[in-house]
């Protein structure tokens, strides 16, 4: 598993997205910031969904995928390696901008309570993203379907929180 | 490492039992069987949508038979721990991502074996693509491609190589190198597969032939036997006075076929035979040329028998 995990860590490393994504994430979040936080949400939110629709997507649009499963038949397996890459990429590049952010805006307070509810919402993202890719083998419609999802999902809980009277400003996945 | 592994390993077979691929109701592949031996270059040969591809591509377990088997040493592709080291694997197309450079699609597959990267310099080394290298494979020709595939088949210095149509791509010098390739990695023992189309490059070289036509096995024999059995030998003459020719060697009981070119074609009797006969009737033989017969011919002739 090891060496899956350091193969599927080499393959992203080696795509030039990996890096066009996290320089756009670690600039325009905290950019974003000094303008309205939401912004800078939607604009993290975008890249790590790109990250992680990338990871596979690109894979099935090369058709490198068969040349992966024919080094690794188990195919669960290689699945559960770039899960884990994605993970780690999407907890890193979260935290990074996260931190980036706050330093810009001092006004998000508690930092580091935070930081960690925001970190594994990042994450989270990142994984449903990398899941959507899977079943529609297809990096554009991934990355489309995925980011109009959880927008979606982040107007429904704003809503939903907002008819239960609470301040949106405090519900637990707002980043 | 070259030496340690393929000592290890060497002896491999590769076994195809009753392989049979169902797209619907139309069968891509039916009841193909076959056996892989070390240190013999294999051919499936035949036309397009013969069932080439789908047969190799089931045998990995890229795509999922219908019934039957390909067993290697017993256990199924998907068995092995390290398959990059039992069998190394050439798809047709060869899969690169554009933006990665040939090392770097070497480098990522050793990894997932544990090989180190010096083994993935060696195999560029082998394919002819040390200079290219560290360029984007987006920037590769079909033939540079094409032995960035080879070089991963490679890679883990495996005793059998499944290769679907490694000569695809390659320009004359290319093929002439996979040539002596080829031939030496069946030397040193392992058991080589090849597809390819029946009028290809490769196809009269290899030692055994497997001809597939609508998905079944229609051959399966050394390749001079599957020649012989299958065609008649014929010999294409150019005489001074053709239709004494043709009189003389009708009467010896040869069938004579006047081509289009003004040479005769005769089966029946070897040249040798021709020769004497011409020279004691005083005429003169211009050409006189044993003809090899085609797989394109063993193909007809074989299809013509179902």
């Amino acid at each position: 598993m090891i060496r899956l995990v350091a193969a599927e860590w080499l393959k992203l490393r080696t795509l030039k997205s990996l890096w066009v994504c996290a320089g756009t994430a670690l600039v325009l979040t905290p950019a974003a910031a000094t303008l309205s936080r939401l912004l800078a949400a939607a604009v993290l939110q975008a890249m790590i969904i790109v990250l992680a629709a990338v990871v596979p997507g690109s894979e099935f649009a090369t058709g490198t995928i068969r040349t992966t499963f024919l080094a690794t038949p188990r195919r669960i397996a290689v699945m559960i390696a770039k899960a884990l890459v994605v993970t780690v990429v999407a907890a890193v590049l979260g935290g990074g901008c996260l931190m980036l952010t706050y330093a810009v805006d001092v006004r998000y307070g508690t930092v580091v309570g935070r930081l960690a509810v925001d970190i594994g919402y990042c994450v989270l993202v990142a994984l449903f993203a990398f899941a959507v890719t899977l079943a529609v083998k297809h990096t554009a419609s991934a990355v489309s379907l995925a980011l109009s999802a959880v927008l979606l999902v982040r107007l429904v809980l704003m809503v939903v929180s907002m008819m239960f009277g609470a301040d949106p400003s405090t519900a637990l996945w707002n980043l | 490492m070259a030496g340690r592994l393929a000592v290890r390993n060497v002896g491999l077979v590769i076994e195809v039992h009753d392989l049979t691929r169902r797209y619907g109701g139309v069968s891509a592949v039916r009841n193909v069987s076959f056996r892989l031996e070390p240190g013999v270059l294999h051919g499936i040969v035949g036309p397009a949508g013969a069932g080439k591809s789908t047969t190799l591509r089931l045998m990995v377990g890229l795509d999922r038979a219908t019934s039957g088997w390909c067993l290697f040493d017993g256990r199924s592709y998907r068995d092995l721990a390290y398959p990059l080291r039992e069998v190394g694997v050439l798809l047709a197309p060869t899969p690169a991502h554009p933006g990665r450079t040939g090392r770097d699609h070497l480098r990522i597959l050793a990894r997932t074996h544990g090989i180190p990267d010096r083994r993935a310099d060696e195999v560029l080394e082998m394919t002819g693509l040390a200079d290219v290298a560290r360029l984007r494979a987006g920037a590769y020709s079909p033939g540079l491609r094409q032995r960035l595939g080879l070089a991963g088949a490679l890679l883990g210095d495996p005793p059998a190589l499944l290769l679907d149509d490694p000569a695809a791509g390659l320009d004359p010098d290319g093929v002439a190198w996979l040539r002596v390739l080829l031939r030496t990695l069946a030397r040193e023992g392992r058991a080589v597969l090849v597809t390819g189309r029946l009028t290809g490059e490769l196809a009269s070289d290899v030692d055994r032939l497997v001809i597939l036509g609508r998905g079944r096995v229609l051959a399966d024999a050394p390749t001079a036997e599957v020649i012989s059995r299958n065609t008649v030998p014929a010999v294409r003459v150019r005489p001074d006075r053709p239709d004494d020719l043709e009189k003389l060697l009708r009467g010896h009981g040869a069938a004579v076929a006047l081509r289009p070119d003004g040479r005769l074609e005769i089966t029946g009797l070897t040249s040798a035979d021709i020769a004497g006969l011409a020279v004691r009737a005083g005429i003169l033989l211009i050409e006189n040329t044993p003809v090899h017969a085609s797989l394109d011919d063993v193909y007809l002739a074989l299809a013509r028998g179902r």
